[in-house]
């Protein structure tokens, strides 16, 4: 399968420029920074964001670090019940008191930054205790449309699931996320909800310990293991798509559910649509129309923005005058599953001023951790490049550049590649010098005897400096098989006289220029915390799993991941990484500008 | 891409016992009240109120040019109190901010020209962007991303942040060189700036 660079997920990532240089695959092919990715143990692969299930542990407020129990959230619509938010700009609101003239203290809310106060704002006083605020909330316009929707998603899903025929499970999915979507569940409901939506896709690789490389996609047809994607039956199967017709029914009975008001009489009304006809002529609903109004407003800063007015949900006022400060609203503490074997990667602590994890299976802190330290032209079109390794585990990593893999050894849109690079096996040093048994010892000290000065540069602790050659341009075999699009072997073509620098820091002072703005390409590493080649029968055991223990008591109510053991064969316990570079050709130390 | 370390000119910084590396041009009033826990930076320019109350400043925390540490204050019974400011362990501060909170966690990350007002609270794990103003009284949680004009929660911070922070202050610490092997590698001067 083809690698895939995607854009990082956190804003924190996007921001730092040099977090798009070395991208990770997941296992689905999708890369990212690594920060983003983590580590099953068991499996050992990686997850992405798309190979996670992630489950709400607790709920707080991030203001006063509260913990709320999911029952009070939802019963507060997910908002915290003492902090407030500014209604102009969105800051924590803070209780001040004032007395007045006669000596009566009344209590009031007031921003810090933008000194909005709850007394001067708006006609009436600002009454903020939860009560006043919820009634008010259930009076307004959109929170009794809403409920009228709710009302007949949950009428619909209930009359579908009495039928069972394959389309109609469909609609019933379809109706549930809606449900879940719009409506608050205890978190009983939610999990065995969850279980059902997974049923029919996940479960069933749970127990047979296939390993699903695609995250979950319900529009793409199952595949049952031992079958054939394309036979007929399979593709009958797979394909039940909910008709225009059927998703058309489903529209007509929410719309039909809800009043719309007339907007103004003399605009064209549709005439073909009676149900509206009926409807008594209310105030109007949607005031953009209301040109009247809006050309009364003299001072434009009287109207609010649109991120006001989306924070405003039941009343959406234009004028500034009319918002109300709303309850701040919680945030969440997940747990995070391997969607592979549903074992658990992520356990957050559930105090929510903790940073501690129960449970915290990083790929920052398992995968080796790779900078570029120097990367420079050696000739036109070839490259080298000095990698440092990071081992961030305790024990030993022992690594090898494989030249033949199942699936693809270039990404989507590579325009270089490897030519020359380390063949054997290697290893770094883990952060504790741990020398547990002689033979890794001896194990070690022959690798190290094999090592070949050209690529090893340096080797310090828990890092290890090794000396790449890339070459721009793919190689032609790639364009040959257009159908198959997979390169399965690394090819290398290196020139015979080649002049290489034996010491790190010499500069070349001729300068190159570069065929493209950023040179992509694709290493593959295998690595593994037990040595690749020596076969030592009698500690077979002494896998990952021993480095962290407390793992094997991992085993969580959903239980079906203790039934998924790591396979036995030493040869299986390594992980394969794909690591995709994307490197702008000014950060060449030599490229002509 | 590694960052190349940066070097500085050794008589122009203070090296402690514990690793601490202190500019001389930075200004650190009430040195009595200054508590650097070891391995820590301060830069050129900075300003440090240890006049006012207690600052401690944990390890392996690094505060850039031009930046000012000044506990915060409340008016009580007619009088000013300071409270005492605590910045945790590997801690980074950009250039040019101001820094009143009443605490900072560890593993935080403050960027370029940020305003930290008066009793701001914030915990481990969290990242302020470049040029944000937190509001007084702010309370940052953990593994949250602040920003904007006032700051507010933008999104979550990838699990991992805190052993990321630690890896990255650590090697900026240890990126941070004595010496100048190449003249062409120098610093400009940074002027320093003094109280008026």
């Amino acid at each position: 399968m083809y690698s895939q660079r995607l854009e990082n997920t956190y804003q924190f990532n996007k921001n730092l420029t040099n977090h798009d240089i070395i991208k990770y695959s997941c296992n689905c092919g999708k890369s990212y920074h690594l920060t983003e990715l983590y580590y099953c143990i068991s499996c050992l692969k990686t997850n992405c964001k798309f190979c996670i299930t992630e489950d709400i542990d607790c709920y707080y407020c991030p203001n006063c670090l509260e913990h709320i129990s999911s029952a009070e959230a939802s019963l507060n619509g997910n908002r915290c019940k003492k902090c407030f938010e500014c209604p102009m700009c969105f800051n924590v609101l803070t209780y001040s008191a004032s007395t007045n003239a006669n000596g009566v203290e009344t209590f009031f809310l007031n921003c810090t930054f933008c000194k909005w106060n709850s007394i001067n704002s708006g006609e009436k006083e600002f009454r903020f205790d939860s009560h006043s605020i919820k009634a008010k909330n259930e009076e307004s316009e959109a929170y009794i449309q809403l409920n009228k929707v709710l009302e007949i998603v949950n009428k619909e899903s209930a009359e579908l699931s009495s039928l069972k025929d394959k389309k109609t499970l469909t609609r019933i999915k379809i109706a549930q996320a809606m449900k879940q979507f719009l409506g608050q569940q205890s978190k009983h409901q939610k999990h065995s909800q969850r279980k059902n939506f997974l049923k029919s896709d996940e479960q069933r690789w749970i127990n047979s310990s296939v390993p699903e490389p695609l995250p979950d996609n319900n529009l793409l047809p199952k595949i049952t293991p031992g079958s054939s994607l394309l036979t007929n039956a399979n593709i009958k199967k797979g394909l039940t798509p909910i008709t225009t017709e059927d998703s058309d029914k489903m529209q007509q009975d929410r719309v039909q559910s809800r009043i719309f008001n007339k907007i103004e009489s003399t605009l064209p009304t549709n005439e073909n649509n009676t149900l509206f006809d009926d409807a008594e002529t209310k105030d109007q609903y949607d005031d953009d129309l209301d040109l009247d109004q809006l050309n009364k407003i003299e001072d434009a800063d009287e109207i609010s923005t649109l991120a006001q007015r989306l924070h405003q949900i039941p009343t959406q006022s234009k004028s500034l005058k009319k918002l109300e400060p709303h309850h701040r609203p919680l945030l969440t503490r997940r747990s995070k599953r391997c969607k592979r074997c549903d074992r658990l990667l992520i356990k957050p602590d559930v105090n929510p001023g903790k940073t501690e994890f129960k449970r915290q299976h990083f790929a920052y802190s398992y995968l080796p951790r790779i900078h570029i330290s120097k990367i420079n032209w050696i000739d036109n079109d070839l490259f080298e490049m000095f990698l440092v390794f990071n081992n961030p585990l305790h024990s030993h990593l022992f690594m090898n550049f494989p030249m033949e893999i199942k699936g693809s050894m270039i990404s989507l849109d590579d325009n270089a590649q490897l030519v020359d690079l380390y063949q054997n096996e290697t290893f770094i040093g883990g952060l504790l010098d741990e020398t547990d048994d002689m033979e890794k010892e001896a194990h070690i000290q022959q690798l190290k005897n094999l090592e070949d000065a050209r690529y090893f540069i340096d080797r310090k602790d828990n890092r290890l400096k090794l000396r790449f050659i890339g070459k721009v341009g793919v190689e032609n075999s790639v364009f040959d098989n257009n159908g198959q699009d997979e390169v399965t072997h690394l090819i290398i073509h290196l020139p015979d006289q080649l002049l290489l620098n034996t010491d790190e820091n010499t500069i070349n002072e001729k300068k190159f220029n570069s065929k493209f703005e950023n040179i992509k390409f694709t290493i593959c590493l295998e690595f593994s915390t037990k040595s690749l080649t020596l076969n030592n029968n009698n500690n077979s055991s002494s896998n990952i799993a021993s480095t962290t223990p407390k793992d094997e008591n991992d085993n969580t109510p959903l239980g079906s991941s203790g039934t998924l053991q790591p396979p036995s064969e030493s040869a299986s316990q390594k992980t394969l990484l794909k690591i995709l570079f994307d490197i702008p050709s000014k950060n060449f130390t030599n490229t002509q500008l | 891409m590694q960052t190349p370390p940066t070097y500085f000119e050794k008589s122009q910084y203070i090296e402690t016992l514990n690793g601490n590396k202190v500019s001389k041009s930075s200004i650190l009033c009430g040195i009595m009240n200054i508590r650097l826990h070891g391995k820590t930076i301060i830069k050129p320019g900075v300003i440090v109120r240890g006049d006012l109350a207690t600052v401690n400043i944990g390890r392996l925390s690094i505060v850039s040019e031009n930046t000012v540490i000044r506990p915060s204050s409340k008016k009580f019974k007619g009088s000013i109190v300071y409270f005492p400011q605590n910045i945790g362990d590997h801690v980074f501060i950009g250039e040019g901010c101001v820094i009143s909170a009443a605490s900072i966690g560890s593993q935080v990350y403050i960027g370029k020209n940020c305003i930290i007002s008066k009793r701001c609270i914030l915990k481990d794990c969290c990242i302020i962007e470049d040029g944000t103003i937190l509001p007084p009284d702010t309370v940052v949680p953990p593994f949250t991303y602040y920003s904007g004009v006032p700051g507010v929660y933008k999104e979550d911070l990838p699990d991992c942040t805190d052993v990321f922070q630690k890896d990255y202050t650590t090697s900026l610490y240890e990126s941070f060189l004595p010496n100048i092997p190449k003249p062409s590698t120098s610093g400009s001067p940074i002027k320093p700036v003094t109280i008026s």
